[in-house]
């Protein structure tokens, strides 16, 4: 497991190579590849891999920090860090021993980039409605169907495709060169707009059995939900960064914005904005923190307290991101501030990876009430 | 109920009367409600979508095992008893 390394390396990292290139990214629709690059050569295409398969081996927590300081330096480059991320998770947990040692360290090095492919036009959060078909013929199975809302599709080179089959819903593991596939760019996003979204399209795709990840008819419930609760901690993290980037700007604004002879942080009614979006912001990272220790512990629970910590920490990007447009005025509404693209790349962390009125469904599934000494399932 | 997180290795490999117990606590607990040692509990409606992977998450975490690819039957982990016996195979 790679040593820890201190938060403040995550942040330089994050505010030099990163950040620079967030608001051109942002107008351009497109990830600079010069993010790409530094995310791979500092091997942050591989944080949870482990070092035997080429990855850095990084504990949940500190691959949480890492993920924060990029998404508050560009949610579309934490975005490639999720859904990157989400397929090594399920391929770690589920793929088998060929595809594990062939593509795992390709992944890790950045020599593969992964997507995930889950919803359809008719099947968002439903995704019992799925109509993409994985047809079975001897030794070779053949994918149609068509999937939208592929973050990174447009330049992903394996796409982790859930679809139905005879056994059930079935995940597979698709290299874009395959033929009869076809991606289509989604442009004019309002949030995350360098994510570089695509639909992608199956015309009876050829592929061998074996691109089947875990067994047929586990695709939704385990292949997907493991995928699905790296994304959800993913995000959770990204949302802690973009609500502390909130929290910078305004007080940054309000420390020297004068209005009425005094600094807006000075009114009373700024400090309690300020105060606000500083606790939500703290609070969203504690229960990132907790979800993390959950996870390194092996826990049960860590699956829900994720789902909590993600459901949270959305919302708190949202709220901190709409107040620092607000404490920025007009000036707040323009491009040329962060905060704008804070509060849109916010909104998108609500949505993705079980929107938040989901979350609160399968929320409501748990008792979480039981939970809340701690001591049942650790 | 609270119980321990983890078992020492004799205990681990105990038969099914203190593996039972432990596994119906967990299912009762995760679907709120108690469950025959024989009923197929993905057949009752009561199962959730997270389930699945903190049924796994747990059985691992408990017993020290590792649910593979291939482990990924339904059978093994439909009703108490099955859990029990798929256990039992996996430390044996």
């Amino acid at each position: 497991m790679e040593k820890q390394r201190p938060l403040e390396q995550y942040r330089r990292f994050a505010q030099e190579a990163i950040a620079p290139m967030a608001k051109p990214s942002d107008l351009a629709g497109r990830l600079d590849p010069a993010v790409v690059e530094a995310l791979r050569a500092n091997g942050f295409l591989g944080c949870i891999t482990p070092t035997a398969l080429g990855g850095l081996g990084m504990d949940p927590i500190s691959y949480g920090q890492l993920t924060a300081e990029v998404g508050r330096a560009c949610s579309s480059a934490r975005t490639l860090m999720t859904v990157h991320h989400l397929v090594s998770a399920a391929i770690l947990r589920w793929g088998g021993g060929e595809v594990k040692a062939r593509l795992v360290p390709r992944l890790a090095r950045g020599e593969e980039i992964a997507a995930f492919a889950l919803s359809e036009s008719e099947a968002g959060s439903d995704a019992s409605a799925l109509s993409t078909t994985i047809r079975r013929e001897g030794d070779y199975i053949f994918l149609s169907g068509e999937k939208c809302w592929v973050s990174f599709g447009q330049i992903a080179s394996v796409i982790l495709v859930i679809g139905r089959a005879a056994e059930g819903i079935t995940a597979v593991l698709v290299p874009c060169d395959t033929p009869g596939l076809h991606r289509h760019a989604v442009t004019s996003m309002v949030g995350v707009r360098a994510g570089m979204m695509a639909e992608i399209t199956f015309d009876n795709c050829k592929l061998p059995a074996t691109a089947i990840v875990g067994r047929a008819g586990f695709g939704l419930s385990h292949v997907a939900t493991t995928a699905l609760d790296h994304g959800r901690y993913s995000v959770a993290w990204g949302a802690v960064g973009i609500a502390d980037a909130a929290v910078c700007a305004s007080y940054a604004f309000a420390k020297t914005r004068e209005q009425f002879g005094s600094v807006l942080k000075d009114k009373p009614l700024m400090r309690a904005r300020l105060t606000r979006i500083s606790v939500a912001a703290r609070a969203a990272r504690a229960l990132c923190m907790e979800a993390g220790r959950l996870r390194n512990a092996g826990a049960p629970s860590a699956i829900v307290e994720t789902m909590v910590a993600k459901y949270a920490a959305s919302k708190a990007a949202v709220y901190a991101a709409n107040e620092a447009v607000h404490i920025h005025g007009a000036r707040g509404l323009m491009e040329e501030q962060q905060v704008e693209r804070l509060l849109r790349d916010a909104k998108v962390t609500e949505i993705i990876e079980g929107s938040s009125d989901i979350l609160e469904l399968l929320l409501g599934e748990q008792d979480l009430g039981g939970d809340l000494d701690g001591s049942f399932f650790g | 109920m609270v119980f321990s997180n983890t078992f020492e290795g004799e205990e681990r490999k105990a038969g099914a009367s203190l593996k039972l117990p432990d596994i119906r606590a967990f299912v009762a607990k995760s679907l709120m409600r108690e469950v025959a040692d024989d009923e197929n509990f993905f057949e009752t409606g009561f199962v959730t979508s997270m389930f699945g992977m903190q049924l796994i998450t747990f059985l691992e975490k408990r017993y020290e095992i590792e649910v593979l690819d291939e482990d990924l039957d339904l059978t093994n982990f439909c009703t108490l008893n099955n859990i029990v016996a798929f256990i039992d195979r996996k430390l044996s």
